[in-house]
């Protein structure tokens, strides 16, 4: 064993400094004990009573800092010695988490005392426990968690609703509020549309569209995917039409919805009927012309028309439906090699629900009866998949469904599932032609498509004819690199739509092209 | 009105009457049996909720056996231990009898005792005078040198400062601590700038009434140790804050929290005398050379009164002296101290914290806020080694445990659902 | 401390956010004001015990 000292003339440092100094060192390779202290006359037999006193050490005046160290060997005493040194002439450097700040909503009010929204995405099961406090305090609430009951959705809804303040969700994975993107959004342009909608990515979709068509979009109201069941009533719904209406920074309102259950339905349609602005009507599934009022309201089909339908309505100021040339679709298929193909079956992996939901529809409804459609959303026309982690057939699976993320990530910020699905996709001799989305936006994950890039190396290596197609819902103003991403894609071969609608149109028309 | 609304104006009610206490430093009562009530020559009081003999921690056991061989019980440690585990003598806790004490907390009959008293309602609170650093008693410390002190602080220190204290018109011990606050105190791990600034209220009383060369002793012994001696003054201070937020129905407040080197307890205003009790737990620290945490005794000490009343770890923010105890940041300290708000039921109007723009600090524990944050009250302590003889290793920070809280919480659902 | 939902659409959001730090992340990316809840269970995710501070808190 070595004892060494070492003194620092004239310098101060507080006794708890020191003590934390003496046992950092004292945690170091192969030393034993380190004591670090001002030389007074009280510190001196506390260096005597553990052996530590050298000479030295004994001749240290109070002003001066004495370290000393007992450890195995000379140059293992040395360096921590060196080490105190060091430590002390450094500046405390704050290790603080501003994040930690805050445990409660009323505490975190004190700092925020403005603060008009709430911004929860807690596990199902307490989350309207923490609305209702919340509510307590006036707030507005995104609600993103899932697995709230009904009961309580109905009843934190109710009271909001007295209250005059908004519930988006639960449930709401995305809402855009005077061009802030909450949860899951894209950074688009503030313009003159307002969403109200029940679907996240049907949101992000429009969003996304409109600003490339050059409309920016300021509020998109997320009413969570239950809101339009009788139950509910929905009471967001209603509340978003009314505060986009009255928001004067609105002029044209886009409602996105599965269809109303037959109540709700009545409501919102009466509501409509008296709106002062416009409103395009997505409710997925339902057909153009399914309450159009001249200049009042107009339905359309899907996602991508509710977009071009906009932005047509602020070009000629009338209400018109505006579909996609079908132009772009032809030309690719044309292009496409059918030659070497062996699978015939169409594999749709999806991040994001209502673009499953979307392309479910569009491909059933080309597709001939001969063809199954297996899927695991609900929708007439398709089939319940078995088993959704096993494709069969033409398969178009949502993974970002309860089934894959019940104590998992979503795939738009986590696609280890996603991947692993897709790997095994591009094995299957049945498969022949593959669907991917991507989602940019806050919130998403930083890269996904550089994320699967070991997965798109294996299938460029397989070198199969299997084409992938995919559609990338972002824009340029994205956190994530949009314009990489695109040229990431085009470099490894993989056909890239601009729209969901005109990935699944692609993809039946290229089924019905093998046949 | 329902219920919530009975509990938060009980807790409003019980935060007035805390700020309303004014405790002076009235006296020194030279024999402890003298004054604290149901005191005699056979009782010992201990820190932290009521223990027996067999699972006392060491440094209490010591201390026990040490005061009995100062009480003249015993003529030396061995038999004190004896004496101690035959029955004979009836131990029981500081808090039920109006006093306080730091670390093992031993308060014996003939020990002198400071007296507090609360100018508005004449209630009192006791506590002894502080041996200082190094080797000692209330640590579980013993050898000659801890006796000697011991009766030199009966026959010189105590007779000394009660003359000086007679001599003035009480001394307010609140505004030298809110003072304090603003000189780098938090009122329990430091308390040297209330040491001076206590030094420099008694010392003319002192030159008045004793000679020279004694008030040079006291001030010097004082002086020497005032990193700790004024914290024996502010934990009969917090104490009589406390105790006046006591047994007001529906008030889900806790009145006392304290530790006995085995177990933590609260009691909490509503619910009487009742203690609820955890495991004490080690201390997360700095250990002087040559220790470490396996040599720690677990939480020890009535001092975490002082977070009872919105000062130690709830002013942790105001004290950048000690703040390397939490990584050496003062943001961190002020990070610490912005969580107790989370806690407690309102803020100080007379303890401020210059760096958070003179804020008041947290004062008044919820047991509700408490449970439902899953966020206890923070600690600020010194660490005793857990065997007896040894006295004070290290010094850090810890959270009191979770479960006293919850079960207290759950004897007051039973109270008033 | 009053805000009603035309409030919210005419003001932008001032969030408090209860849960993913991702989201407090965003939020700050995009300048608006924001507070991040270090959130945990409440009561240690204890149903009996929420119950109980249900009614008392």
């Amino acid at each position: 064993m070595v004892v060494q000292t070492h003194i620092i003339k004239q310098k101060y440092r507080d006794s708890v400094q020191l003590m934390q100094a003496a046992s950092q060192a004292s945690r170091m390779e192969g030393i034993e004990m380190a004591s670090v202290l001002m030389g007074t006359p009280q510190n001196k037999p506390l260096l005597e009573e553990a052996r530590l006193l050298t000479s030295l050490a004994q001749n240290a005046g109070p002003n001066d800092i004495i370290i000393a160290i007992k450890g195995k060997s000379h140059d293992e005493v040395q360096n921590a010695i060196n080490f105190v040194i060091e430590l002390l002439n450094k500046e405390v450097v704050s290790s603080i988490d501003e994040a930690t700040n805050y445990r409660s909503i009323e505490g975190a009010l004190t700092d925020l005392p403005e603060a008009n929204l709430a911004l929860i995405s807690v596990p199902g099961m307490y989350a309207a426990r923490e609305v209702n406090k919340a509510l307590d305090k006036n707030l507005n609430v995104l609600v993103f968690s899932d697995n709230v009951s009904i009961e309580d959705e109905l009843r934190i809804k109710t009271r909001a609703h007295e209250k005059n303040l908004i519930i988006m969700g639960p449930d709401a994975g995305t809402a855009i509020i005077k061009g802030i993107g909450l949860g899951f959004a894209n950074n688009v342009k503030p313009g003159p549309i307002g969403l109200v909608a029940a679907s996240g990515t049907g949101t992000q979709e429009i969003c996304v569209l409109c600003h490339k068509q050059g409309i920016g979009v300021t509020h998109a109201i997320g009413t969570g995917s239950r809101d339009v069941k009788d139950i509910i009533g929905g009471i967001t719904m209603l509340d978003g039409i009314e505060a986009l209406e009255k928001d004067p920074s609105i002029e044209l309102i886009i409602l996105i919805s599965k269809p109303p259950e037959t109540k709700t339905l009545t409501k919102v349609l009466e509501r409509i009927k008296i709106s002062s602005k416009p409103v395009i009507i997505n409710f997925l599934g339902k057909k153009a012309g399914y309450f159009d009022h001249e200049g009042k309201s107009i339905t359309v089909t899907t996602l991508e028309e509710a977009a071009l339908t906009a932005a047509a309505y602020f070009r000629k100021k009338e209400l018109k439906i505006k579909q996609s040339s079908t132009d772009n679709i032809h030309a690719i298929l044309s292009q496409m090699q059918f030659q070497k193909l062996k699978g015939r079956y169409i594999r749709g992996l999806f991040a994001g629900g209502t673009f499953t939901y979307e392309a479910a529809m569009i491909i059933s409804e080309i597709l001939p009866k001969t063809h199954t459609l297996w899927t695991n959303v609900h929708l007439e026309g398709t089939h319940l998949i078995p088993n959704p982690r096993k494709s069969q057939g033409h398969t178009l699976i949502d993974m970002g469904d309860d089934e894959f993320t019940s104590g998992k990530p979503h795939p738009m910020i986590d696609q280890f599932e996603r991947t692993k699905r897709f790997l095994r996709e591009i094995r299957d001799p049945e498969v022949g032609i593959i669907l991917l989305d991507f989602v940019l936006g806050y919130g998403s994950h930083p890269d996904p498509i550089s994320d699967m890039k070991l997965a798109f190396n294996e299938w460029i290596k397989i070198g199969r004819p299997m084409p992938i197609i995919c559609h990338v819902c972002g824009t340029e103003l994205d956190p994530q690199d949009y314009k990489s991403s695109i040229e990431q894609l085009e470099q490894w071969g993989v056909i890239i739509m601009p729209t969901n609608a005109q990935m699944a149109k692609l993809a039946a028309l290229f089924v019905l092209k093998i046949e | 009105m329902n219920i919530k609304e009975y509990i938060d104006t009980a807790n409003k009610k019980a935060l007035e009457r805390m700020a309303s206490v004014q405790p002076i430093l009235i006296d020194i009562e030279l024999e402890a049996k003298n004054i604290i009530p149901g005191m005699d020559n056979k009782t010992i009081l201990h820190a932290g909720p009521p223990i027996e003999w067999e699972r006392m921690c060491g440094p209490t056991q010591g201390a026990i056996a040490g005061i009995l061989v100062y009480e003249g019980l015993a003529a030396d440690l061995t038999e004190g231990y004896e004496i101690a585990a035959s029955g004979e003598i009836k131990f029981d806790c500081n808090h039920d009898h109006d006093t306080v004490g730091p670390m093992t907390g031993i308060t014996s009959p003939h020990q002198p005792v400071f007296v507090l008293e609360d100018e508005l309602t004449g209630k009192k609170a006791y506590c002894t005078l502080n041996e200082g650093r190094g080797r000692v008693l209330r640590f579980g410390g013993w050898n000659k040198e801890v006796l000697d002190r011991l009766n030199w602080m009966k026959s010189v220190l105590a007779p000394t400062l009660k003359k000086a204290i007679k001599h003035s018109d009480g001394i307010n011990i609140k505004t030298i601590i809110a003072e304090s606050l603003h000189m780098g105190d938090e009122g329990h791990n430091r308390n040297r700038s209330g040491s001076y600034l206590f030094l420099s209220e008694l010392t003319p009383h002192m030159l008045d009434t004793t000679n020279n060369e004694i008030a040079k002793e006291v001030f010097l012994f004082i002086k020497k140790n005032a990193d700790i001696f004024h914290l024996n003054l502010s934990m009969p201070h917090s104490k009589l804050i406390a105790d006046a937020a006591r047994d007001i129905d529906y008030c889900s407040l806790v009145v006392a929290m304290a530790r006995n080197g085995t177990d933590i307890g609260i009691q909490v205003s509503s619910l009487g005398r009742e203690w609820f009790t955890s495991p004490a737990s080690i201390v997360e620290g700095l250990y002087f050379p040559g220790y470490s945490e396996k040599d720690a005794c677990p939480d020890l000490g009535d001092s975490t009164i002082s977070e009872v009343i919105g000062i130690g770890g709830f002013a942790m923010a105001a004290s950048p002296a000690i703040v390397s105890f939490v990584g050496g940041s003062a943001r961190e300290a002020t990070l610490r101290t912005r969580r107790m708000y989370e806690i407690s039921a309102g803020t100080s109007s007379i303890f401020t914290i210059p760096s958070l723009d003179f804020k008041g600090t947290p004062v008044g524990i919820d047991i509700r806020k408490v449970v439902e944050l899953d966020e206890t009250p923070l600690i600020n302590t010194g660490i005793a080694h857990k065997e007896a003889g040894i006295g004070q290793i290290g010094a850090g920070l810890t959270a009191a445990p979770y479960d006293m809280f919850k079960d207290a919480l759950k004897a007051f659902g039973a109270k008033y659902l | 401390m009053k805000s009603n939902m035309n409030d919210l659409l005419s003001e932008g959001p001032k969030v408090i956010n209860i849960g993913l730090r991702s989201f407090y992340e965003a939020s700050e990316t995009q300048g608006i004001k924001v507070v991040h809840i270090d959130w945990k269970p409440p009561a240690q995710g204890d149903i009996e015990t929420i119950k109980l501070l249900d009614r008392l808190l």
